[in-house]
């Protein structure tokens, strides 16, 4: 159970509300058992400050579990800079239709993805993406990796200090690392 | 008289011509007769009559008009939804919806709240692609009614001021075709005012219809809903047409004037000494009015008339002296400023809490329309002195005056003795108050949990407690006046004034210049631009309208309509967006309206007007089918949709789209094949229709000289779509204006815009080039080499440019099999 609320407070989702992510493990447990896990990287993610920083060093962290990187917007020369090479550079529209297609084999044509990482994208556009992805992708769990809370998402990082959130976000790397190690029964 | 052809009749209980007592006699060679539900029309190539021949006289029940033109009457005059559903239903094959529900309910009838959710029917059955496709119905339904029910308000009041034969005149000499909107549709030209009413009791009927769909237990597949909000965006514009043919015809505004004047725009350039008048929305009779008292009564240039939003817009082209403040977004700042000495509001989007705001800086307000009343007691009858005076002395915060003339004279009247007695003084803090707000403030963010624009409230507050305004003057920039940080703030901080603060002089600073809504586009214009629009030569028309609902301020939209103007697209204008593009300077301090001239032509910047004025932009795509490629226009609504969708290349930017109108206008773009792209909060609107260009299948037309399917790639893409960032909507808008049409040299072109907008913004050249190079010859001279290693793998292909039609019927009858439905 949810115990937080949108962080814009009119965003208020729906009949379900995305599950917290307050424990490293949780994140680093979905990841490992997504077969087919696809990170989506909108343009905050390369914009310069503590946000983008620290979402670009997470992205890069998971580069080691060949998820594939789909950048939006004009996202993609930045995030090469960054070290992160997409496999995709498609309009966030685009991959949220053909995620809404359960025919689509997926961004490298090895199946539908059954776990989508959304980030840095701004917060009214991510909630309607991830409600649109809740009615029309029903087998996809869906992550938010923001410090906002999301509740149209199924799993949804909880509205934190930067600091703070940077530190979960180490910490499901961590967990990562520990390949393994720190499963959760609840995912 | 020995034509009736031209002289615009009106004719309520018989078919005799009044002016002339000439009796038709019906009959000889009767060319189309037709009938449409309750309407008879009848349609003659000529009749002898006892004064001589008639010629081209279209008739229905309680009107006849004249039509020019020797265009045989299509297929579809006052179609109702079903006779274009076809049409609808080709797009919508190629388009299918993308849903983006707001929530898992549906709330509209008491059976509910109705969960939706995981395929989830409501108690009446529907699902929720059907809901949120009902949702998009409600507000093309609303945008359309808005529309028609302004259009019949400036009807109404324009024949009861100057008779039901006043002629329609939108271009004098340089417009023949002078309501491309209204014939496409309703299959006939009107000719004077008179002649609009069978067009306004058409669109008044279709809306009722169309909102009744909505109702519990009535259409229920997503697809048909999707076809009647296309019609809904239909008869929106034409109700937009309606409504500026007869204010451009009755109130001489500017008649498709490429040199129309260069009008001030900002603050800055009020003269805040003077009495000053703000008025605020769409329908601009009684604003007009305020000019006509002050020009009757030598007060002209002695008292500031200025104005946000459409009535703005076109109170500059009735008077260039007027001035425009800025888009809706401008309405708390500039009254907060304490500059106006009176607001006047009329319709449409006009904020809800004017009447508090006008009170804060101790001015009244005077409310003008009968679907804006702001609670305010009706005094349009009473004595304009008495009314002055009540309004002067404060015995009542407003009024609401249902006549013009009316509010003409009492709003002046108030002006001067309001302003004679009262020191202006706004509401916003100055810099020690500022601080002082500021420290008050704890940091709790609610006012960010409410921010559209996740501006960073909170840490600016905390900086500016410290002396340093810096940050929080930066959000004046990105801020949309929405003032919602200000109800939510539980310290009582007045956060938007304290932004207004801190930004200084920045709103006393703003002065611009916009040029004047010019109006219709000419026929000289189309006839010269048409064949390089349609071969593709000119690389596309684009075209920024709607609202200030943006992400990031007023400024992305100017450097966009830059960006299209220096590559020589042709650029054009409405409302809120034609403003913010003239918010901006370039390195030389010129606006962008001084920077581009106003012509319909390559590398131009065309302000065609308000909201109403966007019936110029479709009218021109419109026109491109009948002037340049000679088609007919009367009622040939899919013929003409199909033409423009494959040849016209032409896209919508509708960055900061707020409203139920805007939705309305984008929905009688995309019925025209027209897509639209809207920004980031652009995506509320719940669902967007997306091509798919990995599916080959979809992307098949037929070839008019063979009647065979050919192949011709994904053009244009997607309908609508939303962009999230700037720099994806200008590359998305690039590849939006490539069509079927295209030759090669025009190809070419298109691709090396797209191509190298690409590159420079993403990084990257597109991975989709294949899918729209059709032979060696489409590809762009400057980047061969880079393309054809990109294409070497599978080869240049050699594909031949089709005759392209969507319709089966103009297909030259080869084929059998129905497209799309
Ligand atoms: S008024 Fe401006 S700062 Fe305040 S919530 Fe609205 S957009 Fe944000
Ligand atoms: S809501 Fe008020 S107190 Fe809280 S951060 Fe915003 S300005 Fe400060
Ligand atoms: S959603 Fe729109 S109409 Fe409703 S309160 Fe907000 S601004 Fe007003």
């Amino acid at each position: 159970m949810a115990h937080e609320q949108a962080w814009i407070r009119a965003e208020t989702g729906g009949t379900k509300q995305a599950s917290l992510i307050t424990n490293p493990a949780v994140l680093a447990a979905l990841i490992r058992k997504a077969e087919h896990p696809v990170v989506i990287a909108g343009h905050l993610v390369v914009q310069p400050g503590k946000v983008g920083d620290t979402l670009t060093r997470f992205i890069r962290d998971l580069g080691g579990l060949k998820i594939p990187v789909v950048s939006t917007a004009h996202t993609y020369r930045e995030l090469k800079e960054r070290g992160i090479t997409p496999v995709a550079s498609m309009g966030v529209m685009e991959i949220i239709q053909r995620l809404c297609d359960p025919e689509w084999k997926g961004i490298n044509g090895t199946g539908p993805h059954d776990l989508v990482l959304l980030t840095g994208l701004s917060y009214s556009l991510c909630s309607v993406l991830l409600s649109g992805l809740k009615q029309g992708a029903r087998n996809s769990k869906t992550v938010t990796l923001d410090p906002k809370y999301h509740p149209n998402a199924s799993w949804s990082m909880p509205n934190r200090k930067e600091d703070a959130w940077e530190e979960l976000l180490s910490a499901v790397v961590c967990a990562l690392a520990e390949s393994g190690k720190g499963e959760v029964s609840d995912v | 008289m020995a034509q009736a052809a031209g002289a615009g009749y009106y004719l309520s209980e018989n078919i005799i011509l009044p002016d002339t007592r000439t009796r038709v006699s019906a009959g000889n060679h009767i060319r189309g007769a037709f009938m449409n539900r309750k309407n008879i029309h009848l349609t003659w190539g000529e009749a002898q009559t006892n004064r001589g021949t008639v010629k081209n006289l279209a008739l229905h029940i309680g009107s006849a008009r004249s039509i020019l033109s020797d265009q045989p009457v299509g297929p579809t005059p006052f179609p109702d939804h079903t006779d274009l559903r076809d049409w609808d239903r080709i797009l919508l094959s190629r388009y299918k919806p993308l849903y983006l529900p707001f929530c898992d309910l549906c709330c509209l009838c008491t059976y509910g709240k109705c969960d939706l959710s995981g395929g989830k029917h409501g108690a009446c059955g529907i699902t929720m692609e059907a809901q949120q496709s009902r949702i998009v119905l409600l507000a093309t339904c609303i945008g359309a009614a808005t529309h028609t029910s302004h259009a019949r308000h400036l009807v109404s009041h324009l024949i009861s001021r100057f008779s039901h034969r006043f002629p329609i005149d939108v271009g004098e000499s340089t417009v023949d075709l002078s309501a491309p909107v209204t014939m496409l549709v309703c299959g006939f030209r009107p000719q004077t005012l008179g002649d609009l009413e069978a067009a306004l009791e058409y669109a008044e009927r279709q809306v009722t219809d169309l909102l009744a769909a909505a109702h519990t237990g009535q259409e229920a597949d997503p697809i048909d809903f999707e076809s009647k909000v296309f019609h809904a965006g239909m008869i929106d514009h034409l109700a937009l047409e309606i409504a500026d043919m007869v204010q451009i015809s009755a109130f001489h505004l500017p008649k498709a004037d490429p040199d129309a004047k260069l009008v001030p725009l900002g603050l800055g350039t009020v003269d805040a000494k003077k009495p000053v008048i703000l008025v605020i929305g769409h329908n601009v009779p009684p604003a007009i009015d305020i000019i006509n008292y002050t020009r009757d009564h030598d007060l002209a240039g002695s008292v500031e008339i200025s104005g946000i939003c459409c009535t703005a817009i076109d109170l500059t082209r009735y008077d260039p002296n007027a001035k425009i403040i800025g888009p809706i977004s401008w309405q708390l700042r500039y009254i907060r400023s304490g500059v106006p000495d009176l607001i006047v509001v009329d319709e449409q989007c006009v904020r809800a809490d004017l009447l508090d705001e006008a009170g804060a800086i101790s001015v009244p307000l005077i409310a003008t329309s009968g679907k804006n009343c702001a609670g305010l007691v009706d005094r349009t009858d009473d004595d304009a002195s008495a009314i002055v005076e009540d309004l002067v002395s404060g015995r009542v915060p407003g009024v609401l005056l249902l006549n013009p003339e009316r509010v003409g004279e009492v709003a002046v009247r108030t002006a001067l003795s309001v302003h004679a007695k009262r020191i202006k003084k706004g509401t916003i803090p100055n810099i020690l108050e500022l601080i002082n707000w500021a420290a008050l403030c704890g940091g709790c963010g609610e006012c960010m949990r409410t921010c559209p624009v996740e501006s960073p409230i909170a840490s600016a507050m905390k900086q500016a407690a410290e002396g340093d305004c810096s940050t929080l003057a930066a959000i004046y920039d990105i801020c949309i006046g929405c003032g919602r940080c200000e109800d939510v703030c539980v310290q009582n901080i007045p956060v938007h004034s304290c932004i207004l603060a801190a930004a200084g002089d920045t709103l006393l600073n703003e002065k611009f210049l916009v040029r004047a809504g010019r109006g219709a586009v000419q026929d000289l214009e189309i006839r010269e631009v048409g064949g390089p629009i349609v071969l593709g030569e000119i690389p596309g028309i684009v075209a920024f309208v709607g609202c200030a609902n943006f992400e990031k301020g007023v400024g992305e939209v100017a450097e966009m309509a830059r960006e299209f103007a220096r590559r020589r697209y042709i650029v054009m204008a409405s409302g809120c967006s034609a403003m913010a593009i003239g918010m901006y300077r370039n390195e030389e301090g010129l606006t962008p309206y001084e920077e581009f001239e106003g012509r319909f032509d390559a590398g131009c910047i065309v302000n065609v007007g308000s909201c109403v004025s966007n019936a110029h932009i479709s009218g021109a795509a419109i026109k491109i089918a009948s002037i340049f490629a000679k088609r007919n226009l009367l009622g040939n609504y899919a013929e003409i949709a199909d033409y423009v969708y494959n040849r016209v290349g032409a896209v919508g930017i509708a960055w900061g789209a707020m409203s139920q109108k805007a939705a309305s206008i984008a929905s009688g773009f995309w019925r025209l094949g027209i897509p639209v792209i809207v920004g980031p909060h652009g995506s509320k609107y719940r669902r967007m229709l997306m091509g798919r260009k990995d599916k080959d299948e979809d992307w098949y037309v037929y070839d008019t000289r063979t009647g065979e399917k050919v192949y011709v790639g994904p053009v244009p893409e997607h309908l609508f779509i939303t962009a999230e960032t700037q720099e994806e909507a200008i590359v998305l808008a690039a590849k939006l204006c490539m069509r079927p049409n295209d030759t090669p040299r025009g190809r070419s072109m298109k691709l090396t815009h797209y191509l190298d907008l690409h590159k420079r913004l993403y990084g990257i050249l597109p991975d989709d080039i294949a899918l729209f190079v059709r032979s060696a010859a489409d590809i762009p001279v400057t980047m061969k080499d880079e393309i054809l290693s990109l294409l070497e793998k599978d080869g240049i292909p050699e594909r031949s440019i089709p005759n392209p039609t969507m319709i089966v019927s103009q297909a030259g009858g080869r084929t059998e099999e129905k497209n799309g439905s």
